[in-house]
């Protein structure tokens, strides 16, 4: 692919090069030539021709002639054509040349790293799909896998937050595991490497395979099962130095705002809210009135409408969130060398300023790599990077997102709103309203106050060592070492209220380092014969050593002196906790694996890998992992050679399997740490065993896979599909397992049942249009996954388990049922005025064919209270409906239907066009953010503008509850509309945390994800500067989302876990941006 | 040469991969094993003596927990919620949360009984190389043995019937567990602790050094205490089929007539025997008991406390829930939080003279420049935990260090009075001995002072209910204590009526104080102050000190926290104890001082921390009925509340045999 877009850069120049020509020399004298070019069947528009060694040239025109002149009959004239073999030719004694172009088939010879190795596209056997370097590196985006959000059938990329730096989560295929990760394989130029297409920088890479069935991950063995995505960084080519510059800068600003209540409305929601709690003092202490005037509650609505209707709000959002962000990348890279040395060098600078103050990400790395050949037969390569990054502001926001929506919008008759957005209001109002859970803190302050930083320094050094043992037979030894030191500060100035708590008035804060490091050796024997010529094997015999060691240091320092230099000099504080721990795990692996391909038309891969894994007790460390793959080649029969619009028609199948070791270390052992119990005046250090119980029984968790693939490419390339059907099955699934908290733990790493995965994946590649100066091609892929659970072996009898989050919202694990599956209440609006009678004392009673909460008092039930859907029928004693948590059932699915990328790129002459949408459908997302944001949450807090839209007990003509019904009807014309929201009083209390219906919404969505706008400048101009290439573009990032999801953004997922999928914990809102940005080449 | 270089590295390729190869395959088992090496595991912990005294102490801080200290210490005549979150509703037993009920008290009790099973399994199995290394590990099992009994009785008291567990996790088959009937777990952790009895020191042999640990005495103490709540009463319902009937749930004592007789003997000789070994005895001054707690000293009459030190301590926040309460923040005392207030009517239980009371119910909070601020009846909090007896600050604002007292001498020789007093039919000798122990005390010994205690069954329990509240109120008993008579719905709703008495100012209230004058002082750690003092105010004192219309409307305003208090200038006599309100009833001979002073009605709002109003419609201020007395208790109900019900996602959910066994009332 890298050859193929240079091949085009170089067309692109030419054809610059010629419109030079036709205007400038075009008088001059000469031999005119004249021809036609065709690629044996049609003619070829816009075929490019130079005359060799001058800046002389054409192209074609629509029906494939031409005509040039050319000083003599020596020059050679080159024709060049995207998706063409280049083809040249002396001009010799002829006059009209008539030119056949062969197909470029470098797509189809395009060599893919598979495990171990590289093998030849069309010589795949298993599902695996590639991007290239140059596809995602002018995407204006910080990190690969930003940029391969949507772009690869089966991979879904989900940024956790907006969060500058925030966590990336990526899951091949969905996960075929449902063990706290779904982490995909990461190998690095061989190496494994955590987050790998976090640490890469997006500008070092060459290329990105994902493997996704068995029969290709299988070489990976113990560590496959969820996908292996492999990533090679550039290497340097000999030839002429080439430096290039890439480079852009970002402007961010929040992409949406939450619609919260105004002043008028927030302060009948505290006038109600207080008055529902008896606290009516608290409310007249901060908006006024005199509660022992007669006209106080008379007066109430009216009193609010003149003080508060024309008063303006504090926009907390825009003062939190407010900024524009800017980021600045850029990327240098020199490469070059000589036939025996290659050489690249690449730096790398990202620095993110997030829309919130004090909220960033920079990074710095630099990478190397040199390959050398030592003497014939004997090749040497070593890379290195060194990166360091640090992140600003702790990544998740959740925290922060709920005080700046909670805030009051207003002082009410206290304090001016200057004074509410500079000073900490909410320690005072805690205070002043005796409500010592008063929890929304100036969040501007505190973000002041506190600074949060992750400081992650990471080196990696590989070198390896290749050896033509004889011919055909390499051997190749390789090492690597990693290391990575991750520093956490976190200081808080002494201003919080927590600082005061902590005894801390000038400051505390703590320092947690960790450090790591792995080493791995891989020795292989690569031997390649064939017999007869038709008969090709390539056999692999490796082994593999990968061992990793983490230690920690934390350390809290409280009650720092005045004029103290912070964590710079922790002397002047006095240590508070510290803690240690130090870990460490390893594999030992043997595999191996046989190519056979006869006449390039059969092609077999067969595989097996054995791991040996420190994280299971003995006995259960072994695991053995054979896959078999074959493809047929149809398009290279006989048969077929008619069709010649065909160029590739293959039929894959593979079967396989693949492991899965992704658990903490020494699970198999219920791990006593330090304890401390006050005994004798002092601290007893004592043994206790954490929360999990070790597991002595735990194995290997085991993907066994199916795949069957078609890949299709017609009319010289214009047309690419490729097809793939799958069946994973994963068996002895690992899983941290609640258990019941009557065993003494929460959880066991268990060994737990078998799911499934069960898929379609489309990629097609279209060029749309082809002509001289415009081309337009459509990338597409989608892809369908429908899980499964099969079988639970838990130690009871029950076919399903039941998940929480947070004990925010419930899921149901179930056998024949899929994953992520929500489980709650319905939710069945609210209690009308017609569910009710009134009675002669002006009370009202519920009717008694209307279902209550069990256990609760039925003459309770009020107006505008939260209904569920009595799913099960049940009665109390007296025969009243009732419904409870034997009513939940299952309300939705986090998983999608089918998710998505739509591609298309237009070139125009140097212009160049991308717009890249994305799509997801079919999936509902838990809005916690509405769950925590919506009332009655505590007294002075606001809420989200749709409360403003609740069902009224308080009666405006007199300030206090009605219990008419007809009056309440009044008062709520619109009771049975069903957007309306229950009433605030304390009967809904859990409403706003009940696991219910109400808080799932559609979670589909399509998002215009990036419109690229490109020029790439003249050659003339570009060539006097001495700069082969120069490209601006700018970039328009989040143009917009159609959804029907309320809150900031339906792309979401607080938790990796398979279990509890599509959860919005109120991340940190993503950001749309404007980019402009460089590709510069030397 | 470039040839023979390359024919040479050759070998030397072959021999190395093949080195690597042999090396690698050979040794890799014994490579992958990678045990933790900063955690122990169940084949290292009783390695030693030692190392198992680690893991049995490891077991203590799960004994007490922040809900037995919060949430389910309140909602008594004791003690009452101030919020009006989740705490208000367990307060006022409304236990109807569809999910969210309470669980950590739970979660926790079963942790300490999982690692006391651990400790009881592998224990036995040490080998002791001398007769002291075998006390030493005899007492260990009978530490574990008491742990696990006393984690059980915490179960019990609020769960009822509960999943059942003797044997370490590990060793089960299956994790999944159903209730098991209480009397079962009660005759369990009665054989429990009668053997770890034998098998556990005197507190006096010196093995164990502070009541931080289960001694002979404080196991024979527990011993008494789990008799009596076996024998008594609770909310029961025919386990045998599920779902259960909810017809079948009432108030009963265990069927067995003569086991409930053994029971009490058991309680009775278990008391007895503390009493007779004479090494634990009452201090003199009441509020000592818990300045020690605070100060982290010990005594003869504290026997069995929770240990708390330091920042890596388990959070169960003694005195910052239920502590004094603070505005702002102050340097010297940091925040205190309490979201709790005594009930109002508890400081009147006390008869005139007794030291317990400004100890059990603190009449200030303490503000931000350390001013000690008289709190109104409503706003009075306990006294028992109190941040301002302490040294310093602690660990941090909710780690105060405070141990929370598990077991006092009063508590076993009220139990012994009860447990007699049940055996015979009406108090005993012995019993009213016991009783007469505590009463002597509160009164500074003197008997006068003491009343009558009463010799007929009736009036002794009657005697016995209060004095409980009395001496231990507010130590996370009541609310258990009232549900094993079998009482508590009748008597909070006679509780709640007192309430309303007390706002009326009628009947036992009629005559109570409605100003009282104080003057600010300031609060010091290891504080010697244990009330502020304060002056009564008659109508007629207030009348004379001529207060303007709008004045007098202030201090008359009971519904507002910025309201209900006047500061006026008195004259105190420079010879000392007189004061004088106004300048006019200064006789001439006599020298003053002048000083500000601050009257307040102690029936308003002007309090650090207070919930609602203390008075009603017909009482001077008032604008509208009492909300706060209205909803004391709302969901109170006979033959349901007495137990809780299970927490349904952290505690039914992940334990299919709880399936279907949730409180039938729920």
């Amino acid at each position: 692919m890298k050859n193929r877009k240079r091949s085009l850069n170089t067309m692109m120049l030419m054809t610059w090069a010629f419109m030079i020509v036709c205007g400038t020399l075009s008088a001059q004298n000469g031999i005119t030539v004249t021809g036609n070019v065709t690629d044996g069947t049609e003619t070829l528009p816009g075929v490019s021709i130079l005359v060799d060694g001058t800046t002389l040239g054409t192209i074609t025109d629509i029906d494939g002639n031409f005509t040039l002149n050319v000083p003599n009959e020596k020059n050679e004239l080159i024709f060049t054509y995207m998706g063409y073999v280049t083809q040249r030719r002396v001009v010799g004694r002829q006059r009209h040349l008539s030119i056949i172009l062969k197909s470029d088939e470098l797509l189809l010879d395009e060599l893919v790293v598979i495990g171990y190795g590289t093998a030849r596209k069309k010589d795949l056997t298993g599902a695996t799909s590639s991007i290239s370097g140059s596809d995602i590196s002018q995407i204006p985006v910080t990190t690969a896998a930003q940029a391969i959000t949507g772009k690869v059938a089966g991979v879904n990329v989900i940024t956790q937050s907006g969060a500058p730096g925030a966590d990336i989560q990526i899951t091949v295929r969905g996960g075929t595991s449902i063990t706290q990760g779904t982490e995909p394989l990461y190998i690095v130029d061989g190496f494994q490497m955590e987050n790998g297409l976090r640490h890469v920088d997006i500008n070092d890479i060459e290329s990105i395979d994902v493997m996704k069935d068995a029969s290709a991950t299988a070489i990976y063995g113990a560590r496959g099962s969820n996908g292996v995505i492999l990533i090679t960084t550039k290497s340097g080519r000999s030839g002429k130095t080439e430096v290039s510059y890439n480079g852009f800068v970002s402007f961010d600003h929040l992409g949406k705002k939450l619609d919260l209540m105004g002043v008028e409305d927030y302060v009948k929601y505290q006038y109600e809210f207080q008055s529902l709690r008896g606290n009516i003092n608290a409310y007249a202490n901060f908006f006024g009135g005199d509660i022992n005037t007669p006209d106080f509650y008379t007066g109430a609505y009216g009193r609010i409408a003149d003080e508060y209707g024309n008063r303006a709000a504090i926009d907390w959002q825009d003062l939190v969130f407010g900024n524009t962000g800017v980021t600045n990348n850029h990327n240098i890279n020199v490469s070059g060398g000589s036939e025996k040395t290659k050489y690249i060098l690449s730096y790398n600078y990202t620095g993110e300023d997030g829309i919130m103050e004090r909220h960033g990400y920079q990074k710095n790395s630099i990478r190397s790599k040199i390959n050398h050949e030592l003497w014939k037969g004997v090749r040497l390569d070593f890379s290195s990077s060194l990166q360091s990054s640090k992140i600003e502001g702790g990544g998740s926001l959740g925290g922060k997102l709920k005080q700046t929506i909670l805030q009051p919008i207003t002082g009410g008759e206290r304090w001016t709103n200057e004074e509410m957005v500079s000073s900490d209001i909410g320690t005072v109002i805690g205070d002043i309203m005796n409500d010592a859970n008063y929890d929304a803190q100036n969040p501007i302050l505190d973000n002041l106050a506190i600074t949060n930083e992750k400081f992650t320094r990471l080196v990696n050094v590989n070198a390896g060592l290749e050896v033509d043992l004889m011919k055909d037979l390499t051997f190749r030894t390789a090492g690597s070492y990693m290391w990575q030191q991750v520093r956490q500060d976190y200081w808080d100035d002494g201003s919080t209220k927590q600082a005061k708590a902590n005894k801390s008035p000038y400051g505390y804060g703590s320092r947690d380092n960790n450090e790591r490091f792995s080493w791995q050796i891989t020795n292989t024997l690569n031997y390649g014969f064939n017999l007869n010529e038709l008969h090709n094997f390539t056999l692999l015999l490796g082994q593999e050593t990968y061992y990793m060691e983490s230690m920690k240091l934390d350390n809290e320092y409280r009650s720092f002196s005045d004029g103290n230099f912070g964590l710079n000099d922790v002397s002047m504080g006095s240590p508070y906790t510290w803690n240690s721990g130090k870990e460490s795990s390893g594999i030992v692996s043997g595999f191996g694996r046989l190519f056979y391909n006869y006449d390039d038309r059969y092609l077999f891969t067969g595989t097996l890998r054995a791991d040996g894994s420190s994280k299971f007790a003995k006995g259960n460390q072994w695991g053995y992992f054979p896959s078999a793959s074959a493809a047929w080649r149809i398009s290279e029969e006989s048969f077929m050679e008619s069709l010649s619009y065909l160029e590739n028609l293959k039929l894959r199948a593979g079967y396989g399997t693949a492991g899965n070791n992704n658990i903490d270390n020494n699970m198999y052992a219920t791990n006593y740490g330090s304890g401390h119990y006050g005994y004798n005046g002092g601290d007893f250090i004592t043994y206790v065993p954490g929360s999990t119980l070790g597991n002595p029984a735990l194995k290997w968790e085991k993907t066994t896979t199916a795949n069957i693939g078609l890949d299709l490419t017609l009319f010289k390339s214009r047309f690419n599909l490729s097809f793939d059907l799958y069946n994973n099955e994963s068996d002895n699934l690992l899983i941290s397992n609640k258990i019941p908290s009557s065993t003494g733990y929460t959880s066991q790493i268990q060994n737990l049942g078998s799911i499934r995965n069960r898929g379609v994946e489309i990629i097609m590649n279209t060029v749309n249009v082809r002509t001289k100066d415009f081309s337009w091609m459509t990338d597409f892929n989608i892809s369908f996954n429908r899980s499964k659970v099969l079988a639970l072996y838990g130690d009871s009898e029950q076919n399903y388990f039941i998940q929480d989050y947070n004990s925010r919202m419930g899921y149901k694990v179930e056998v024949g049922s899929p994953l992520g599956q929500y489980y709650g209440l319905i939710y069945d609006g609210i209690y009308t005025t017609a569910d009710f009678t009134q009675n002669g004392d002006g009370t009202y009673t519920l009717n008694a064919d209307v279902p209550y909460l069990k256990g609760s008092a039925r003459a309770g039930v009020k107006p505008g209270d939260v209904k569920y859907v009595d799913v099960a029928g049940e009665k109390d004693a007296n025969g009243f409906p009732v419904f409870s948590v034997n009513d939940r059932t299952v309300i939705g699915n986090g998983q999608p239907k089918f998710t998505g990328g739509l591609n298309n790129t237009f070139t125009y002459k140097g212009f160049d066009l991308t717009l890249f949408m994305n799509f997801v459908y079919g999936n509902e997302v838990f809005n916690m953010s509405t769950q925590r944001f919506i009332g009655p949450y505590m007294a002075n807090q606001n809420s989200v503008a749709k409360m403003a839209n609740r069902f009224m007990l308080i009666d405006p003509l007199t300030g206090k509850e009605a219990t008419d019904l007809a009056r309440l009807a009044a008062m709520n014309p619109d009771q049975h509309d069903s957007s309306m929201l229950w009433n605030i009083s304390q009967n809904n209390k859990t409403a706003i945390s009940d696991h219910s219906s109400y808080y799932l919404e559609d979670g589909s969505y399509l998002r215009l994800n990036t419109l690229t706008f490109g020029y790439t400048l003249p050659g003339q101009l570009v060539q006097k500067a001495k700069i082969s290439n120069i490209r601006l573009y700018c970039t328009l990032n989040n143009i917009h989302t159609f959804t029907r999801y309320s809150g900031y953004d339906p792309e979401v997922s607080a938790s990796g876990s398979a279990l509890t999928p599509g959860i919005d914990d109120s991340a940190y809102p993503r950001s749309k941006s404007w980019v402009v940005g460089v590709n510069l080449t030397f | 040469m470039k040839i023979d270089n390359f024919n040479h590295m050759k070998k030397i390729q072959n021999i190395l991969s093949l080195l690597a190869f042999l090396v690698l395959f050979t040794s890799c088992e014994e490579w992958l094993d990678m045990p933790s090496e900063s955690k122990a595991d169940s084949s290292s912990i009783f390695a030693s003596i030692n190392r198992a005294e680690m893991t049995v102490v490891g077991a203590y801080p799960f004994l007490h927990t922040q809900e037995l200290g919060y949430q389910l210490l309140m909602g008594t005549d004791e003690a009452s919620s101030t919020e009006s979150n989740s705490k208000y509703v367990m307060s006022n037993y409304d236990y109807t949360n569809l999910t969210g009920m309470l669980n950590s008290t739970y979660t926790t009790m079963y942790k300490a009984i999982e690692y006391a099973n651990v400790c009881i399994a592998n224990l036995p199995a040490m080998q002791a190389s001398s007769e002291g290394e075998q006390k030493k590990i005899d007492a260990l099992l009978g530490e574990s043995l008491a742990i696990r009994a006393y984690a059980y009785w915490n179960l019990v008291r609020f769960f009822g019937d509960v999943p059942f567990s003797l044997k370490p996790t590990a060793e089960l088959t299956t994790f999944s567990s159903s209730r098991v009937s209480r009397d079962t777990i009660w005759d369990q952790c009665v054989s429990d602790l009668q053997q770890a009895v034998e098998l556990l020191p005197w507190k006096s042999e010196g093995v164990v050094a502070t009541g931080e640990r289960f001694t002979k005495n404080s196991a024979y103490g527990i011993l008494s205490r789990v008799a009596l709540y076996a024998a008594g009463y609770s909310l029961r319902w025919d386990l045998s089929t599920v779902p259960y009937n909810k017809s079948s749930v009432k108030i009963a004592k265990r069927d067995d007539q003569a086991r409930v007789r053994e029971l009490l003997q058991i309680a009775a000789d278990a008391s007895a025997a503390v009493i007779a070994r004479n090494e634990n005895h009452l201090l003199s001054d009441y509020d000592q008991v818990f300045r020690d707690l605070a100060l982290k000293q010990y005594n003869d009459e504290s026997m069995l406390e929770y240990g708390w030190y330091g920042p890596n301590s388990v959070d169960v926040r003694t005195g910052y829930t239920n502590g004094i309460p603070t505005s702002g923040t102050s340097v010297t005392f940091g925040k205190g939080g309490p979201q709790m207030i005594t009930m109002p009517t508890l400081y009147f239980e006390f008869d005139e003279g007794d030291q317990r009371r400004d100890v059990a119910v603190c009449n200030f909070g303490i503000l931000a420049n350390d001013d000690l601020q008289m709190s109104t009846y409503i706003g009075t909090c306990i006294g028992k935990y109190r941040i301002d007896w302490m040294k310093d600050r602690g660990a941090s604002d909710s780690k105060r260090n405070i141990n929370f007292p598990l077991l006092r001498y009063s508590d076993v020789l009220l139990m012994h009075a009860e447990a007699l007093n049940e055996l015979n039919n009406g108090p005993t000798t012995d019993a009213i001995n016991a009783f007469r122990t505590v009463r002597l005390r509160a009164f500074g010994n003197d008997a006068s002072k003491i009343g009558t205690i009463p010799s007929g069954y009736e009036g002794f329990k009657e005697a016995i209910i209060k004095e409980r509240k009395l001496e231990l109120s507010n130590e996370s008993l009541r609310k258990t204590d009232l549900t094993r008579w079998g009482i508590l719905y009748e008597h909070l709703t006679a509780e709640k009526e007192k309430l309303y008495q007390l706002a009326r100012r009628e009947g036992a209230y009629a005559d109570v104080d409605v100003y009282r004058a104080y003057k600010m002082v300031k609060g010091v750690l290891q504080n010697p102050v244990i009330a502020v003092p304060s002056i009564s105010m008659s109508d007629a004192d207030i009348a004379s000190l001529n207060l303007t219309a709008s004045e007098t409307t202030t201090l008359n305003t009971l519904n507002s926290s910025s309201k209900g208090y006047l500061q006026k200038t008195f004259y105190e006599s420079k010879s000392g104890g007189k004061v004088y309100f106004t300048e006019g009833d200064i006789p001439a001979d006599v020298e003053v001082t002048a000083v500000p002073y601050t009257i307040l009605n102690m029936f308003g709002s002007h309090s650090v921390k207070q919930k609602g109003g203390l008075s009603v419609e017909d009482v001077t201020g008032l604008a509208s009925k009492n909300e706060w007395i209205e909803q004391m208790f709302y969901a109170l109900e006979k033959n349901k509340v007495e137990i809780l019900p299970f927490n349904t996602t952290s505690i039914i959910d992940v334990n299919p045999g709880l399936a279907g066994q949730q409180h039938p009332c729920y």
